[in-house]
């Protein structure tokens, strides 16, 4: 599905993705985690053809800038930017004619409204929507085209306990139809039953990957694969005997 | 294409829709729209018989395509300049998310996005409907005044295509920027060239234009060139040059519209860049570092003061860092258009038989003030979260804010105030007299500024502008009413009462410089409106 080759994408002397290597199947959920400013986003960006950078992506055989690649992929950015002119339904509307979609799109966008709580805030326009609103919205947005392949970037910030919710359910209904999803995050556990692989991003460099399967058989959570790979982490909580509930934790950066 | 007519479509009627929500923004469209229908109310003035016979004349009618042809010709350059420009906001923050992820050809979005400008530079046309009665007394007929306002839009638009061409084809390489730029200031600088030599060649100055307006090589510039020749064929007569100018003007955009079509470009960066105010990520972080590293290189600053301050003059410190950073001349536009405007008047109205007024000076020196103090240092700590945070008295944080603000004017002065002082023989302590007066001019101004603030929580709308210029006015109008009265009284005179006067019209400034002040306590310490 995505086949990442030698791509490297640098800000002057900064390399914010240095020679990523990464190929994603088909019908797999596949995390990216990292610790912020890792290049997670800039790669995501890549990825969608938005960033200029040195390397090869392919989606489905498909450069990732051609027309042909951004009908079948989707993306969810970290930060939401609504048309402030625009009411909810016109963005979807303005998404399915921007994809030439056929006349079904409709149900389809009513669905999606329905399932993030917006079909009653249809007519309200995006510079009067809340963060977590427009998250929603960015998120519908995406859905919308269908796309077989969908870039998720930190798409669980700003987001309500409900939402969340059914962004898992959906996350679990695109995998269970055949979907590819890409997630990027830096919060562990909000993906934990999910995903099939995951690749571990610092410094610009994917410095690990690994399968879900590995690890169970391992028995070793996401969290640990995390800290054994990045080893910049330790937590020593000591308890004072002095104070009865006060507790001192104590972190150190290598 | 249907995609993006939707959503201009949509976001015109929603921006009407949402009139009914937001008086202020229903106010300032009646005020332009009444503004606008003055245009049209215009009477058309009578003919003047002496005159009738110019206006007649061929030669008028190139005066009228040559005041166009220079004008097109500042536009061309204006416009191609900015196709060659990293920072020209030519997309929104929402384009970025929706356009460019979207199935569209880049070229789309781009020419998208400049033909959105479009619509900025035709409102700013809007002048040219102020000509039509002028156009009319000059005995043109209503097709040869629909012809100029056709040319006039079809060189904004192939102006605009141009700018997407210069700008699809230099986004790789900088060596194309500077080949472009080149070409950009080449053109007015030979046809200013050759408007010399026809008058050099001719015997007199205006044979000389004559020959110059005349001629057919100012044809060959696109753009201003071709439009010429349009209007030249509309107003002059038929001329088989015109219709090869016409010809070309049609063809010319839609060939570059399909090269733009069919290039492969790639800006999603620039587009960024341009609309990232506040940037968030890491790498946009860096894309907005390396930009202020260029433009801090550009200048050699080594002491800004910034560590000299303490408490709340720390505010005035960081303004004078910022400034010294993005400015390090003194010389600036307002010193330099004030020493020309006033030392040009001192030249002009140098007469030994009449005394020159100095009042005259410092009002006009007043007025380019007025216009030129909106660049306020005050409103920019205002929107400074750190000016409500900083700790520290709140009378000081306001002083403070704005002392920057009135050392750059009244040092903005100096140079302008000098030589018309020496000039014209005026007394050379009115040198401190009048620059005082003008520091409590724009104290009033600043209070002005900081009473709509407190009203608005920003001076960002049409509506808070408009807000702001009328209170600034008004404010201003009793100190300076009463320097100028009590000028005519000691220039007409000489009476003590004109003093007086002048004293009043100082203190007059100061206390409302005083309310400005309280005004602005008071706002800090309710927070900030927005």
């Amino acid at each position: 599905m995505l086949k990442i080759s030698q791509v490297t994408k640098s800000y002057g002397d900064l390399k914010a993705n240095d020679n990523i290597n990464i190929e994603i199947p088909e019908k797999s959920v596949a995390l990216l985690v990292g610790p912020n400013g890792a290049g997670k986003s800039t790669l995501l960006k890549c990825i969608m053809g938005l960033l200029r950078y040195s390397g090869e992506i392919e989606i489905n055989g498909l450069k990732n800038k051609s027309l042909e690649a951004k009908k079948i992929m989707g993306y969810v950015p970290e930060i939401p930017h609504m048309y402030p002119l625009l009411t909810i339904s016109e963005h979807l509307e303005f998404t399915a004619r921007a994809y030439r979609l056929d006349e079904t799109w409709r149900e389809k966008a009513d669905n999606l409204l329905r399932r993030f709580e917006l079909d009653d805030k249809r007519n309200k326009l995006g510079g009067t929507l809340s963060k977590g609103m427009q998250q929603k919205l960015s998120i519908c947005v995406a859905l919308l085209p269908e796309p077989n392949f969908i870039l998720f970037d930190e798409p669980l910030i700003g987001l309500d306990p409900y939402a969340i919710k059914q962004l898992k359910d959906i996350f679990r209904e695109l995998s269970e139809s055949g979907h590819s999803l890409l997630i990027s995050t830096h919060i562990l556990d909000t993906v934990d039953e999910l995903w099939d692989q995951v690749y571990i991003m610092n410094h610009g460099k994917v410095v690990a990957n690994g399968k879900k399967s590995e690890l169970d058989r391992l028995g070793k959570t996401l969290e640990d694969f995390f800290f054994d790979v990045t080893g910049n982490y330790k937590s020593d909580i000591k308890s004072d005997p002095d104070l009865n509930s006060n507790t001192e934790i104590v972190t150190e950066q290598d | 294409m249907q995609a993006f007519v939707y959503l201009k479509v949509r976001t015109i009627i929603n921006w009407f829709k949402q009139l009914k929500e937001k008086p202020s923004r229903l106010i300032s469209v009646l005020f332009y729209a009444g503004l606008l229908s003055v245009v049209f109310l215009i009477p058309r003035g009578d003919d003047l018989p002496a005159e009738s016979k110019f206006m007649q004349s061929d030669f008028s009618r190139y005066v009228i395509s040559a005041v166009f042809f220079g004008i097109l010709l500042i536009l061309n350059a204006f416009t191609w300049h900015s196709g060659t420009k990293r920072g020209v906001s030519i997309f929104a923050l929402p384009d970025t998310q929706f356009l460019f992820t979207a199935p569209f050809r880049p070229a789309s979005i781009l020419l998208y996005g400049m033909l959105n400008q479009l619509k900025t530079s035709l409102l700013s046309s809007i002048f040219l409907l102020y000509q039509i009665p002028n156009l009319h007394k000059l005995l043109l007929n209503s097709g040869q005044i629909a012809t100029i306002f056709v040319v006039w839009t079809m060189t904004i638009f192939f102006n605009h295509i141009i700018s997407a061409f210069i700008y699809a084809i230099s986004y790789k390489a900088d060596k194309y920027v500077k080949i472009v730029e080149i070409v950009i200031y080449t053109i007015p600088i030979l046809s200013l060239l050759l408007g010399f030599f026809f008058i050099i060649k001719a015997s007199d100055v205006l044979t000389g234009l004559t020959q110059f307006l005349q001629s057919k090589l100012l044809y060959l510039i696109p753009g201003a060139g071709w439009a010429k020749g349009i209007l030249d064929l509309a107003l002059l007569g038929f001329n088989w040059l015109g219709i090869v100018c016409l010809v070309i003007f049609i063809f010319v955009p839609i060939a570059l519209m399909r090269a733009i079509y069919k290039m492969d470009i790639d800006y999603y960066e620039d587009a960024m860049s341009m609309v990232q105010a506040a940037p968030n990520s890491p790498e946009q972080q860096e894309i907005a570092k390396e930009a202020q590293r260029k433009a801090y290189a550009k200048f050699k600053v080594k002491e800004t003061g910034i560590n000299k301050g303490f408490g709340e003059n720390t505010i005035f410190y960081k303004q004078l860092c910022e400034y010294r950073r993005t400015r390090p001349r003194i010389v600036g536009f307002t010193m330099l258009t004030l020493l020309l405007v006033l030392g040009g008047m001192a030249v002009v109205l140098k007469n030994p038989e009449e005394t020159n007024d100095p009042l005259l000076f410092w009002g006009i020196s007043v007025i380019i003030l007025f216009f030129s103090a909106f660049n306020s240092t005050t409103i920019k700590a205002f929107a400074d979260d750190q000016f409500f945070t900083l700790p520290g008295n709140s009378i000081l944080k306001v002083i403070y804010s704005g002392v920057l603000g009135i050392i750059l004017v009244m040092l903005d002065l100096i140079p302008a105030y000098l030589f018309v002082i020496i000039y014209s023989g005026f007394n050379l302590l009115l040198l401190p007299i009048g620059i005082l007066l003008s520091g409590s001019i724009f104290m009033v101004i600043n209070s002005a500024q900081i009473l709509t603030y407190r009203i608005f929580g920003e001076v960002k709308s049409a509506f808070s502008v408009m807000v702001l210029l009328t209170l600034s006015f008004v404010f201003c109008l009793p100190g300076a009413g009463m320097i100028l009265a009590g000028g005519y009284f000691i220039v007409l005179h000489g009476t003590y009462w004109g003093y007086l006067l002048i004293a009043g019209g100082f203190l007059a400034n100061c206390l409302l410089g005083l309310i400005g002040i309280f005004t602005g306590k008071k706002y800090l310490e309710e927070g900030p409106t927005r």
